[in-house]
């Protein structure tokens, strides 16, 4: 997992702080599950059968979502 | 115990504040008996008019005058006041309390400040040479005196670029005719050489520091600067736990064997790759932050003085802001007077 994501401190009003940097972030409940479970995988099939668990949405949407969630993570460099 | 009565500059509470206020702040909270003077170099320093926070306070003649004549009134107020310790809060100041160091120790009179080496390997001209011995990289960095070494320079460097001044001030340009304004101004200002530096894209970053009277780590903080004045200073900070800042820190230390207070100022790329942009051999003004998170730098710099002490806590948390604000007192015109007129307030 990616050393910066491991190390972020996130709350449940999706209150994103690094400690080590100092940066932080807000992101909605649907953000914040799909970081919660980035954390320990990468698996995108994995985190989308976990988001289709507990939000009421389609697995195509969902799918959608997660890689485009991802890729704006990237570009802030939280995950690799 | 005896009542230390300490002498601290810096009491500007202004746009660009000194860092008087966060070191007496910090005194205050640790031993309410300390007797804290004010020292101060004009009489509309918001610092003098706060009866509360200072017991006394005093006008000094600028460091830039003569040094018989800033001594002769720095030995008056300390006789009048039988100061035991002096925190200097300003680097314009430093040279003159260097160069007394014995003299004011002979007199019983205590402070912790760098060794004249220490003081100029912290001199922007010389900052990467010393960036080399602790093992950070510094942009690259020209001293200019002429238009024909500026021009030269912005070639190296491109644009945008930094154009600072050899003790303060640093302006942001984007053209040889910017670069060409701050150069008159800044050396008008401050003198020569001006520094011509290289922009580096990223966030700043400070860490607040101390060095023992023998030159040992007695603690550091490192801080994200949230919100800044336009000259770049902090207005709203966050404490950070950054092993890399603290470890440039340590060395720092390890390297220079440095004495008293002092700031290293950062700027880490969106590839975490860490710069370090300036030294400045003082506390800074945000030292208040420190205290917040049981990092008490000024009453640990008392501590060393007086007990020898060493030995302190270094873990902080990081997440604690320090948000800075403006606020006003209301005083008599003969506050202002007994200032102006007597040096000193009432």
């Amino acid at each position: 997992m990616n050393e910066r994501l491991k190390r972020m401190a996130m709350n449940e009003n999706g209150f994103i702080f690094d400690p080590q940097t100092g940066v932080s972030y807000t992101t909605n409940s649907t953000g914040l599950e799909i970081l919660k479970k980035l954390k320990e995988t990468t698996n995108i099939e994995e985190i989308k059968n976990y988001i289709v668990s507990l939000f009421d949405v389609s697995s195509y949407e969902v799918e959608r979502d997660i890689i485009d969630f991802m890729e704006l993570l990237k570009s802030k460099g939280i995950i690799e | 115990m005896k009542r230390l009565t300490i002498a601290v500059s810096g009491i500007n509470i202004v746009d660009n504040p000194g860092s008087g206020y966060g070191i007496i702040r910090s005194l205050r909270e640790a031993n309410s008996k300390y007797r804290c003077i004010g020292l101060s170099y004009d009489a509309m320093d918001p610092g003098l008019y706060l009866d509360n926070f200072i017991s006394k306070g005093y006008l000094l003649p600028y460091p830039s005058s003569s040094i018989e004549k800033y001594l002769d009134r720095l030995m008056y107020i300390c006789g009048k006041e039988k100061v035991n310790i002096i925190i200097p809060a300003f680097d314009s100041e430093l040279p003159h309390y260097i160069k007394n160091y014995n003299l004011l120790k002979k007199r019983d009179i205590r402070l912790i400040v760098p060794t004249r080496e220490q003081f100029e390997s912290c001199n922007k001209a010389n900052l990467a040479h010393l960036a080399e011995r602790i093992k950070i990289r510094v942009p690259l960095t020209f001293s200019v005196s002429t238009f024909e070494e500026l021009n030269r320079a912005l070639e190296n460097v491109g644009f945008p670029a930094i154009v600072k001044g050899c003790f303060y001030e640093a302006y942001r340009v984007s053209s040889y005719y910017e670069a060409h304004n701050y150069f008159d101004q800044l050396s008008k200002k401050w003198g020569f050489p001006v520094l011509v530096q290289q922009f580096i894209t990223g966030n700043d970053y400070n860490l607040v520091g101390l060095g023992s009277k023998d030159g040992e780590c007695l603690g550091l903080v490192a801080a994200k600067k949230l919100l800044l004045t336009q000259l770049g200073k902090i207005w709203t900070a966050v404490t950070i736990d950054n092993p890399r800042m603290i470890g440039v820190g340590k060395k720092f230390i390890e390297v220079t064997h440095f004495r008293g207070g002092f700031e290293l100022e950062f700027r880490m790329t969106p590839k975490e790759e860490l710069y370090l942009l300036e030294i400045n051999p003082r506390f800074p003004a945000w030292v208040y932050l420190a205290t917040a998170v049981g990092i008490n730098l000024p009453h640990r710099y008392v501590l060393n003085l007086t007990e020898g002490k060493k030995k302190f806590r270094m873990g902080y948390k990081p997440g604690r802001l320090l948000i800075r604000y403006t606020g006003e007192i209301i005083k008599n015109i003969t506050d202002f007077e007994n200032i102006t007129i007597k040096g000193e307030s009432l």
